[in-house]
């Protein structure tokens, strides 16, 4: 192990001129310095898209950067696979837990190491070993379980013991809490100061201000793939953060006229959706949406708005309750059935959801009516035919000038776009035919600012239009700044519906964390 | 120690692709005769068979292309269905219960055929619809109960070649040859392909197939069903959300290469054997599986693999005899030919540069 001699006067990290670029030319990481003091908690701040992951993940090798060097406790080093981070002392907890579900924690822990008796597995001194680290560091955990049995909070901390069993020196956390309740947030931030004490280095990712005001000691920003400061915690506060963070202040949307209340586009009613392991994620919700309102949906991510939104557009069936839109019942209705009535979707993940990455934009834009005229000719106006390539030029030459989306051209594959590209080809196909309800997911998530406020225009333009919106978001901001009215999601249930008057960050923190419940609430 | 990277290319061009691997197929057939010559034999009277087995002759050529023709049909439904991510192993089952339709309908009309111009399109048919049939089954099984289609397609096929073998020594049998020979009474001379080559057994099936490749290629990237297919294969999740159904696009996908699969049985057994053998499961449906892929899943490159493929088999018979070698040394050569092309076709998507 090339940790036995580490010199301790050199940081247990320095990174410099740390720089990569992915393909379609975004830069993730422009020439960043960072280093990690021995025994530290260090914290990474940045929004989504900032670069803080993609910077780590060079670190624990599972990128190769185009420039820099790093250097572990003072020697160099070059990582070209996870495999060699370990072996340096380096542990990543990811924010998608890599956990094998129907093996123990012990099994999960050893995972890939070799047995000391050879091809046989050797569990009991494992199991010991875990047991008196779990004590150590006060990462509770039962070895014999299974993960599938453990809540989200004990299987970060399997993935915390994983790590510290291959003798990791040096801990990057991402995102950690995200996953985490508010309870077991303060828990945790506890047995990370354990861990220091122990002298351990800590790199905490997060995007979460008062985390790092809370555990940290020094604070790192990045904005947009570079290195804003490194400062040490007591001498910055949140203010100051947010500013190093954000710096161009949200632009202000245009045109948002007030409109009259006007006649409902959809009505949930009483709504219950199961999630994927048959716990009811949604708990009787009812609301409604009219015509020319934006109705926002705060919450912390994982109490119920997946299930509520994939329910609107036809993708998960409800246990009980119903939707309707304009007047018409989609309960339990197929996709297909839903987007017929006019209801457009611009999901959270556009890459998995919403876009084909080995098509190009031409193919994307039809994936919804390639089967109907003009797009598909047809016979005896029944049976359709043939693709109609001149229309599907056409559509796609005029979606990326109407919608500004920067391509090589129009069959340019969709894999090869920019975040902000791709969300501009997702709404240029899903804002066709002015649809009357637009369901919508962290539209601006992972976005630069110009694309952001692109974005924001456009919806706020659809609702002048008339459209109805429901807008589901986890940027607060976002949220005060485009809804007319916030519903607040809490373990599946509606705990609030505020009217603009009502709109505060701390107010609406409060619902969504469960601290406070509006009676008047449907 | 890596002493060298191998990276993905950011951009592919389709000539490149083109160039790469016409060159993958004209070089790679030396690489057979470096074999031979390992093996103690004069490589330039191997290059003399070969050339003689394939492109040097009439005969020779002609058995190449017949021997592609039902290969192009099985591979063409698989390059389909391939490309939705429906991984239809079955193609030999298909293809096998394709011809027993056929013969069932045949031996119907045995004494009495109709005129060629109506046995020929109907027993077409026949295999067509039996091949469909059949993938119908896993195609339900994949889309109804969630089981999977490698499984299911391959279990079919023992199903088919069982019940072939069963046939030509029962129900099917030719019981006015003395002895008893597995197979069927010699088919109506008013079912066999009309020939289109004087002297040789090359029949219109090469016409059809070469005609399905191109229709194949019109519906793959011309019609909504070629697109949702695509749509599937590349992304499922997306094809969802935005209405497609994936359970019938499965099945479609899966039903559609069992017809084709069919069709190439019955091509084979009206064009070559006009009899139902138990040759008739001679693996052709997994060789398939390798041509679709050599043809880059596209139904004009299956042209090209296929006809490869036939004159692969025809030369390299050609040079069996010429030289006296053993077959397995010959299938040893053909393996390594296809496991080259297949190395090159993925190779020209990455780059690699000295470390």
């Amino acid at each position: 192990m090339s940790t036995d001699m580490p010199n301790r006067d050199a940081p247990a990290i320095a990174m410099q001129g740390i720089t990569k670029k992915f393909p379609g030319g975004v830069t993730a990481n422009d020439k960043v310095d960072f280093e990690l003091r021995t025994g530290e908690i260090h914290g990474l701040l940045g929004e989504n898209g900032a670069g803080k992951t993609t910077l780590m993940n060079i670190l624990y090798g599972l990128y190769q950067p185009d420039g820099g060097t790093i250097h572990v406790f003072g020697q160099p080093a070059t990582f070209r696979s996870p495999a060699d981070a370990i072996k340096m002392g380096i542990g990543m907890v990811h924010q998608h837990f890599k956990l094998v579900s129907d093996m123990t924690v012990t099994e999960n822990v050893i995972l890939g190491l070799k047995s000391q008796k050879g091809i046989l597995t050797d569990l009991a001194p494992a199991e010991a070993r875990i047991s008196t680290l779990a004590e150590q560091h006060g990462l509770q955990v039962d070895p014999r379980s299974q993960v599938w049995q453990l809540a989200v909070g004990q299987r970060q901390r399997v993935e915390i013991l994983k790590a510290l069993y291959r003798d990791a020196k040096i801990l990057i956390l991402d995102e950690p809490t995200s996953v985490l309740a508010p309870s077991e947030v303060k828990d945790f931030f506890n047995s990370l100061r354990g861990l220091r004490e122990s002298g351990i280095s800590i790199v905490l990712i997060t995007h979460k201000l008062d985390e790092v005001m809370d555990v940290t000691d020094r604070v790192t920003v990045l904005r947009k793939g570079r290195k804003v400061a490194t400062q040490p915690t007591s001498s910055v506060d949140q203010e100051k953060l947010a500013h190093m963070m954000i710096d161009e202040a949200i632009p202000p949307v245009t045109d948002k006229a007030k409109t009259a209340p006007q006649e409902v586009i959809l009505q949930v009613t009483k709504l219950r959706v199961f999630d994927d392991r048959g716990i009811d994620a949604l708990r009787g919700a009812s609301f409604e949406v009219r015509k020319g309102e934006i109705l926002g949906i705060a919450g912390v991510s994982g109490n119920g708005q997946r299930e509520l939104v994939e329910a609107l557009v036809g993708l998960r069936k409800p246990s009980s309750g119903s939707i309707a839109v304009v007047n018409t019942d989609i309960t339990g209705k197929t996709p297909r059935n839903v987007i017929d009535l006019g209801v457009a979707y611009v999901p959270e993940n556009r890459t998995e959801d919403a876009s084909i990455a080995d098509f190009g934009l031409d193919e994307n834009l039809i994936l919804k009516d390639f089967d109907r005229p003009p797009i598909c000719g047809m016979l005896a106006s029944r049976v359709p035919t043939f693709l109609n390539s001149k229309e599907i030029t056409g559509r796609a030459e005029r979606a990326i000038s109407q919608f500004g989306i920067m391509a090589t051209g129009v069959s340019a594959k969709a894999g090869s776009l920019s975040g902000g590209n791709l969300q501009r080809l997702v709404l240029a196909r899903e804002l066709s035919g002015s649809p009357k309800l637009i369901v919508v997911s962290q539209p601006t998530r992972g976005l630069d600012v110009a694309a952001t406020e692109y974005v924001r225009n456009l919806l706020i333009q659809q609702r002048n239009r008339g459209a109805a919106i429901l807008l589901v978001d986890e940027d607060l901001g976002e949220l005060i700044t485009l809804s007319d009215r916030i519903a607040v999601m809490y373990k599946g249930e509606i705990v609030g519906l505020l009217q603009p008057l009502q709109f505060s960050s701390e107010e609406i923190g409060l619902l969504m964390t469960g601290a406070r419940r509006l009676t008047s609430a449907a | 120690m890596v002493w060298f990277k191998v990276t993905p290319r950011l951009e592919v061009s389709r000539r490149s692709i083109l160039i790469i691997t016409v060159l993958a197929y004209i070089v790679s057939p030396f690489v057979v005769l470096a074999v031979l010559a390992a093996a103690g034999r004069n490589p330039l009277v191997a290059l003399d068979a070969l050339y003689r087995g394939t492109i040097g002759t009439t005969a020779g050529f002609a058995e190449s292309i017949v021997q592609g023709t039902p290969l192009m049909l099985l591979a063409l439904g698989l390059a389909i269905a391939y490309r939705g991510k429906v991984w239809n192993i079955g193609a030999e089952g298909q293809q096998v219960f394709g011809a027993i339709m056929v013969t069932w309908f045949v031996l119907l009309f045995l004494k009495d055929p109709l005129p060629a111009y109506v046995m020929i399109p109907v027993a077409l048919l026949f295999s067509l619809l039996g091949g469909a049939l059949f993938a119908a089954i896993p195609a339900l099984m994949k889309s109804r109960l969630g089981i999977n289609e490698v499984i299911t397609t391959i279990m079919m096929t023992y199903v088919a070649v069982q019940a072939l073998n069963w046939l030509v020594r029962g129900p099917f049998q030719d019981k006015t040859i003395p002895g008893s020979y597995p197979q069927s009474p010699v088919f109506p001379p008013q079912t066999a392909l009309p020939i289109i080559v004087p002297n040789s057994s090359v029949t219109i099936g090469i016409i059809i197939s070469v005609v399905l490749c191109f229709i194949g290629y019109y519906i793959l990237f011309k019609t909504p069903l070629g697109y949702s297919i695509r749509a599937v294969g590349f992304n499922p999740s997306a094809a969802k959300t935005s209405g497609i159904s994936v359970v019938r696009v499965v099945n479609s996908a899966m039903i559609l290469s069992g017809a084709l699969a069919g069709l190439g049985g019955g091509v084979y057994i009206l064009g070559v054997t006009h009899s139902l053998l138990p040759e008739q499961a001679s693996g052709i449906g997994y060789t398939a599986v390798v041509v679709s892929l050599l043809g880059n899943l596209h139904p004009l490159g299956v042209i090209f693999s296929s006809l490869f493929f036939g004159g692969l088999m025809s030369g390299m018979s050609s040079v069996e005899r010429a030289l006296q070698i053993p077959r397995t040394l010959s299938l040893l050569s053909q393996g390594i030919i296809i496991v080259l092309i297949l190395i090159i076709q993925v190779l020209v998507r990455y780059e690699i540069k000295r470390a």
